[in-house]
């Protein structure tokens, strides 16, 4: 089920993991529905609180459910051979603060996702280094490459992509986070403000103003 | 809305996502590695038995300790590095902290701590710091920033400022600046007193010990005769100025110096800097001022500091980031 389908079906859990009834753009974004969610937002038969508080060996189903989903918004943003360690010392200082953990947060993914982007911030420069070389050289230092089969196709695509890595380096790094996390990660408003501690205010204008910079930049650099 | 209104959000939920296929054949050994760290019984502390001095040692020893102080049952040594109340069957992995019951230099601790899990911290080889330090008192709704870029190799020296967007060094219009000569004045100063902890080159700065009692006496040689809140004051320099100059291992033993000093309190609850979430510690003066480092105890990242006049009640907040760039101007 994609995310998009999954708040459709049944409405997001706010940070306080009351229910709630949102829509966001993710709701009226066919894109991102039809590409499939990293976020299984099928609910387990116990909830994330309960893997936090209990035992210590339970802790790690909270890896074998999370882990995967923090794993691709990493790597996207530094590459797989950061997101490993990234991934690892998220969990690790997750497992070190879980007497502080919210037992009415039933979702425990915004808190990690949270703890995972303070990491980030240690290598906002290689993220923006990677950025920039990819703009720079159509070459993506992280080793994503385009699939597409067809030349034009691929070669439309890698335009794309140099020119949306152009727009991502410009961004400003908190809302960058924020664009990411919305859009990658698909977390909803309030859960964003969870994650990172801000006001749901500030995350709305924050991710408005990225997309209105990435807007602008990606229409002057449109040939 | 029109079908092409989220086509910036499509692009940048598909980028990179032929990434995502590494995902699964990875997982394994990330969850291996999170494994044997968050369950390090055995073979991780035979292997930290040969080494039992390192300071990464002495962090992870300190911190059990620190949880033992809590709950009454030890007292921990003044600098970390006391084996008391340490048996080799303690997992060091597992940190006992609360943020809402610790105190300074449990905070301290647990900062330095974290300084020395850190991976893949990034030490630029640029010649220059940029420090961004954004101002404000209370709930000022326009706070000052200043852009500050430090020479390293020539004590930090301050080749070039921006405040408030205007640049006032150097200042084009200022016919009696002569940076040439300050440069020079200051090479002629480093070639003979040397660098200090206020006056660092990168080589100074590569030299500093790893451990806490090396760092304090570091912090002392400048002041001899300092009250203890010349030596904080020193070590949040430190901390802000050279971050991203120094290594984990120092920035460890900084915060451990740190820790080690009398009379250093915290204030109750966190503080919020630029929307994140610190905690402040610091010093009273006896004039009734007080001045705190606000540091994430998570990330051992220093937010910034704060200054409370006497008889104010608020206090004027300076939120810092460094970073080594390659030339003045350069933010990243």
């Amino acid at each position: 089920m994609s995310a998009s389908e999954a708040r459709k079906n049944g409405n997001p859990r706010t940070a306080s993991g009351q229910e709630q009834d949102v829509t966001t753009i993710h709701a009226d974004t066919p894109g991102l529905a039809a590409r499939g969610s990293p976020r299984d937002r099928v609910r387990p038969a116990f909830g994330d609180a309960e893997l936090v508080h209990g035992e210590p060996e339970r802790f790690t189903v909270l890896f074998d459910r999370h882990a995967a989903a923090l794993h691709r918004y990493c790597a996207r943003r530094v590459g797989p051979d950061l997101a490993d360690d990234l991934v690892s010392q998220t969990y690790l200082t997750a497992f070190a603060t879980r007497h502080r953990y919210d037992r009415t947060r039933a979702d425990a993914l915004p808190w990690l996702y949270g703890i995972c982007t303070n990491m980030l911030r240690r290598h906002r420069r290689t993220e923006a280094r990677a950025y920039k070389t990819l703009a720079k050289t159509g070459v993506d230092p992280l080793g994503a490459h385009d699939t597409t089969d067809r030349s034009l196709d691929r070669v439309e695509a890698q335009g794309m992509s140099r020119r949306l890595a152009d727009a991502m380096a410009s961004l400003k790094a908190n809302q960058r986070d924020v664009l990411l996390l919305f859009a990658v990660a698909e977390l909803t408003y309030p859960e964003i403000a969870a994650a990172l501690r801000i006001p749901e205010g500030t995350v709305r204008s924050r991710l408005s103003r990225a997309r209105a910079h990435l807007r602008k930049r990606l229409d002057r650099s449109t040939p | 809305m029109t079908e092409h209104d989220n086509d910036d959000l499509r692009l940048v939920a598909s980028f990179r996502e032929e990434l995502d296929e590494q995902t699964p054949r990875r997982l394994a050994s990330v969850r291996a590695t999170f494994l044997a760290e968050k369950n390090p019984k055995g073979r991780t502390m035979n292997a930290r038995k040969t080494s039992f001095f390192t300071p990464r040692r002495i962090a992870v020893v300190a911190l059990p300790a620190v949880a033992a102080i809590a709950l009454g049952a030890v007292a921990l040594g003044s600098v970390g590095n006391d084996e008391r109340g340490t048996t080799p069957s303690e997992t060091p992995g597992q940190v006992a902290f609360d943020l809402d019951t610790a105190t300074a230099p449990e905070i301290l601790r647990y900062a330095a701590y974290n300084t020395g899990r850190s991976t893949h911290a990034e030490n630029s080889t640029g010649d220059y710091v940029y420090v961004r330090e954004t101002s404000y008192i209370g709930d000022d709704a326009e706070p000052n920033v200043r852009e500050a870029w430090h020479e390293i190799d020539l004590g930090m020296h301050l080749v070039m400022l921006v405040e408030d967007g205007v640049q006032t060094i150097p200042d084009a219009s200022n016919p009696k600046e002569d940076l040439a000569a300050e440069r020079a004045e200051t090479a002629d100063y480093l070639a003979e007193h040397g660098p200090t902890i206020n006056t660092p080159t990168r080589d100074y700065l590569a030299s500093l010990p790893t451990d806490a009692e090396g760092m304090l006496a570091v912090l002392r040689a400048e002041h001899p005769d300092a009250e203890p809140h010349s030596l904080f004051k020193d070590g949040v320099s430190l901390l802000i100025t050279a971050a991203a100059v120094i290594s984990p291992d120092q920035r460890t033993a900084v915060f451990e110096a740190m820790a080690t000093l009398d009379n250093v309190t915290r204030t109750e609850g966190t503080v919020e800097v630029l929307d994140r979430t610190g905690v402040a510690v610091g010093f009273d003066s006896e004039e009734g001022s007080r001045y705190e480092i606000i540091i994430d105890p998570e990330t051992s990242d220093v937010l910034g500091t704060r200054y409370r006049a006497p008889g104010e009640s608020a206090f004027s907040v300076q939120a810092q980031t460094t970073t080594v760039v390659e030339a003045p101007g350069d933010t990243e």
